[in-house]
């Protein structure tokens, strides 16, 4: 249960842009210097504000890098049932073959990608057909079918086209297809912004069954931390392209210990706790020229020197090797 | 000495965006000769090129006429240069006029909606499917003793200004929408700053590339008109020439050179306003400067 | 079903607006001209040097009044114009004197049908086949020439490319004919002869509509399907690993070609104008030559037969693909 299934090794992933001929030059260090974890079978939730630039980790992770997005530094290693897959060194067509079979990623505002002029049982051949090529029509309905009917989903869905659906059964059959070749890793992208708290749980319900039953590993990228208190296991924190805290769920809800994370905790409303919500003093970082030393010293109430010029380190806290913080106040 | 530096500057900016964009400076290049021919240089015309017998005739091009003369005893080369100029007198008024009616009902249309924007849209379609062509022969054939060059150019106007509607109109939904809509609508700007104001900015690209191109559409309408005889046949247009060329056999007897110089020189035109447009649409297109910035 | 009509009954509307529109106007102009076709055709037979009594050229007047609808006033003229039209009227040619116009005008029908049909054929599929696979692969060589291309001649006129054409392969370089459907000695029938030389004479025609309507049909193709690419269900399913020929044809390609359809109708009425250009270029006896011959004459009778024709052809064809739409998208089809 506690075997590795991704490790990331220092990421680094830039937004390099370029204008007529390399007059203007900007990077903006989205995923600067990621290093962590994920273990199989377990549901991961990565937390943190828009633009901490958990987005482009994720699809960092699944290999999805076009241009203006690079991959400065790093290393990504897959261990798929005793394979080991370095990802970033994978060409476009090994990449390919990977993508929906053995990992599978949900993007972020599935109300749209789903092709508008095709069924949705066709896009499905589609998929299937473009990994094994030897299955005939009836074989294909079959396993839609049977998928369909064990994540709870109409069949009727199978044969409408994506603009007769609502919002929440497309993302339902978005997260279908993703989960129907069974892959070993499924990272999803904000699967549930935009959808009523109803729906959502719906939703999310869903994703927790199949990471059951499939035993597969799940990681899910969302600002909400109330989805990652319903079904995540263990919490990475991300800040200013870095991660700032991981531990489990529990341990990250109870007891807080990077600053942000801390804040970040005291927003959410409590039952019972009548006390008026306090946000985030200050703004968001700029990822073109972000601060020194501390990503988050101008806004931290226990700010010092030493936070202003040196970068603390992601370190593992006294014997609990699953709980790591990045933050002087921790470490030495 | 300043003078020398910066126009060495100017050259060398100039340069780079050629090798940048080589389509563009090259339409503007052509669009530079076409226009300087069409008016500095017809300025210099030692006659009315128009008069018939003012030079030997059926003569192939030559030192002493560039291009050659007609069977009328016109030098090929000055009327061409009166022509270019009439030809996009023409083709502006058509364009510009069509365009303003059609971008301002496309304007109110999208801003409006409702029975308005339904009336207008019913009517614009109905133009835009008429085509123009039939109706405007028969239009001609009517006006024939009257035509001249702003007649024709109103016509055209009035025949094809559907077009802009729907586009205008779709730019303008797209903005509706947007915040700065609303903040404009509560902040109390009356209906018809709104659109000016605020909507006609991001219509502009679009303006500025259906200009050029309905010139073009102008010019070549005019060419065919011209051909049927339809145009304003004593004023110096690149289809009268076609005209005069075609109804003295130019082809059959060998002068070619009479029916070749207006067609290149109509070819050379639009190629170069397009060019230009689509040139200028890319500049102003926020999105397609974006795109520009993305990256290697 | 309901949405349909709602598509429908719109498109209808405009149908009918447009014929009754070109055709009122098709009334109303000849009237005001200051020609008088009447006039005209009495002038014509005095050239021959014959005289008449007065008498029976009141006689005559009266009749050609009523053969040309100018009896009684304006209203009464529209009443009987509107009459005359549903059983296709026209009046006698003045040029085929007495032949009536209509069938002048449908003698020539088909040979513009035939041409139009196949040019636009091919040069939709064309310009939209090529189009699509330059946008997609818009960084290869090959993409960008074919768009050098395509830019250069969308923007000539119809009747300038026919010309270019005439003076490059008719004059300079003898290998093709320049005038004329079939040669002159031949008698048109079903015969492979015959199919093949018609062939031959219509070729430069035909190329001379394709190669602009490529033009058109690549630029916004190629436009299109840059921007498809960049949605994001073209995205996600390249995120599936979907493979590349798949991801070309359904999603990027199918997606594109939805508004080239509407587009296709809109234009109707500029490439019905320009295949009658062409026909005067390369006097081709299709319904632009008839109507050339027509206006040079003065003959008012055939103008307007082909005049109104030409609106309901192009009105007609347009409704027709509009109504066709919903079947290619779904989004129409069910609501």
């Amino acid at each position: 249960m506690t075997e590795e299934i991704i490790s990331i090794k220092n990421l680094k992933a830039y937004y390099v842009l370029k204008a007529v001929g390399g007059i203007v030059h900007a990077e903006i260090k989205a995923v600067d210097g990621v290093s962590m974890k994920v273990h199989s079978g377990e549901i991961l939730g990565i937390a943190g504000e828009s633009g901490c630039g958990k987005s482009t980790l994720i699809k960092t992770i699944y290999g999805l890098v076009e241009p203006p997005l690079t991959v400065v530094d790093g290393s990504i290693t897959y261990n798929l049932e005793g394979r080991k897959i370095s990802l970033l060194e994978l060409d476009k067509s090994k990449l390919s073959k990977l993508w929906f079979k053995d990992v599978s990623y949900i993007p972020q505002g599935s109300m749209s990608v789903l092709n508008p002029v095709r069924k949705i049982k066709d896009q499905f051949f589609d998929v299937i057909k473009s990994h094994y090529e030897n299955f005939n029509v009836d074989e294909m309905e079959q396993l839609m079918i049977e998928h369909f009917d064990r994540l709870g989903l109409p069949r009727e869905v199978l044969s409408s086209y994506p603009h007769q659906l609502s919002g929440g059964m497309r993302q339902r059959v978005v997260i279908a297809l993703a989960t129907l070749l069974k892959p070993r890793v499924i990272l999803a992208d904000e699967p549930t912004t935009a959808l009523d708290v109803v729906v959502q749980r719906g939703i999310l319900q869903l994703l927790a069954r199949v990471q059951q039953e499939l035993k597969n590993t799940l990681v899910v990228v969302t600002h909400d931390m109330g989805v990652h208190a319903q079904i995540a296991h263990r919490l990475a924190v991300m800040y200013a392209g870095k991660i700032v805290e991981i531990g489990t769920v529990e341990e990250v809800f109870e007891d807080p210990l990077h600053p942000y994370t801390k804040h970040l905790i005291r927003a959410l409303p409590m039952i019972g706790d009548k006390a008026r919500r306090a946000g985030i003093p200050g703004k968001p970082p700029s990822l073109r020229k972000p601060p020194s030393g501390c990503r988050f010293h101008p806004r931290c109430p226990y700010a010092t020197d030493m936070c202003k010029s040196a970068e603390p380190l992601l370190a593992q806290i006294g014997r609990n090797p699953s709980r790591y913080v990045a933050c002087h106040l921790y470490s030495g | 000495m300043r003078f020398k530096a910066s126009s060495i500057r100017f050259l060398k900016l100039f340069w780079g965006f050629a090798r940048y964009r080589p389509s563009v400076t090259i339409g503007v290049t052509m669009l530079a000769i076409i226009l300087a021919l069409g008016f500095f240089v017809s300025l210099f015309a030692p006659y009315d090129p128009r008069r018939w017998n003012q030079a030997p005739r059926d003569l192939p091009p030559s030192s002493q006429h560039i291009l050659g003369t007609t069977s009328l005893g016109q030098d090929v080369f000055w009327l061409l240069t009166w022509s270019i100029r009439n030809s996009l007198i023409l083709g502006v008024i058509g364009s510009a006029i069509g365009l303003l009616i059609g971008a301002s009902l496309g304007l109110i249309a999208g801003y409006k909606g409702g029975l308005t924007d339904r009336l207008i849209l019913l009517l614009s379609d109905t133009f835009i499917v008429l085509p123009t062509f039939p109706v405007l022969i028969l239009i001609s054939t009517l006006l024939r003793a009257q035509l001249n060059i702003v007649l024709l150019g109103l016509m055209m106007a009035l025949l094809t200004w559907g077009m802009p509607v729907r586009n205008v109109r779709s730019i303008v939904l797209g903005l509706r929408e947007r915040d700065f809509t609303y903040t404009s609508v509560f902040s109390g700007f009356k209906t018809f700053n709104i659109i000016v104001s605020e909507y006609l900015p991001h219509t502009l690209p679009w303006i500025t590339a259906s200009f050029m191109s309905r010139i073009n559409m102008c010019i070549g309408t005019e060419v065919t008109l011209a051909i049927f005889g339809l145009s304003s046949l004593q004023e110096a247009t690149l289809g009268t020439i076609i005209y005069w060329a075609l109804k003295y056999q130019a082809l059959v007897r060998g002068l070619w050179w009479w029916i070749a110089a207006p067609v290149a020189t109509v070819v050379l035109i639009v190629v170069s306003l397009y060019l230009v447009s689509i040139g200028a649409a890319e500049y102003l297109n926020p999105r397609s400067r974006l795109y520009r910035i993305k990256g290697e | 079903m309901g949405a349909l009509t709602e598509y429908i009954a719109p498109r209808i509307g405009v149908y009918i607006l447009t014929i009754y529109l070109g055709v009122t106007l098709c009334f109303l102009i000849p009237r005001f001209t200051p020609l008088d076709p009447i006039l005209t055709v009495i002038n014509r037979f005095s050239e021959y040097g014959a005289y008449y009594d007065p008498e029976s050229v009141e006689a005559f007047i009266e009749s050609m009044k009523e053969l040309y609808g100018l009896k009684g006033n304006l209203l009464e003229q529209y009443v009987t114009f509107l009459r005359r039209l549903m059983t296709g009227d026209f009046g006698p040619s003045l040029i085929y004197f007495p032949t009536p116009a209509i069938s002048i005008f449908l003698r020539s029908l088909p040979w513009t049908i035939g041409l139009l049909l196949i040019s636009t054929l091919i040069s939709w599929l064309f310009g939209n086949l090529l189009g699509g696979l330059a946008g997609y692969f818009n960084e290869k060589r090959w993409a960008k020439a074919l768009g050098v291309f395509a830019t250069v001649v969308y923007p000539i006129p119809y009747y300038i490319m026919a010309l270019v054409l005439v003076l490059l392969f008719a004059y300079a370089i003898h290998l093709f004919p320049f005038y004329g459907a079939y040669s002159v000695l031949v008698t048109p029938s079903f015969t492979l002869e015959f199919i093949a030389n018609y062939l031959y004479h219509s070729f430069l025609p035909a190329l001379s509509l394709v190669i602009v309507g490529y033009g058109w049909w690549f630029l916004s193709m190629r436009a299109l399907v840059i921007n498809v690419k960049t949605e994001d269900y073209v995205q996600f399913a390249k995120a599936t690993g979907m493979h590349s020929r798949k991801l070309l044809f359904h999603y990027v390609i199918r997606n594109s070609l939805l508004p080239q359809v509407t587009g296709l109708s809109i234009s109707l009425g500029g490439i019905f104008s320009g295949a009658m250009m062409t026909e005067v270029a390369f006097s081709y006896p299709g319904v632009g030559w008839i109507l050339f011959e027509s206006v040079l004459n003065g003959d008012f009778n055939l103008m307007m037969a082909c005049v109104t024709f030409s609106i309901v052809a192009v009105a007609t064809a347009a409704l027709i693909l509009d109504l066709l739409y919903p079947l290619v998208d779904p989004r129409i089809r069910y609501k």
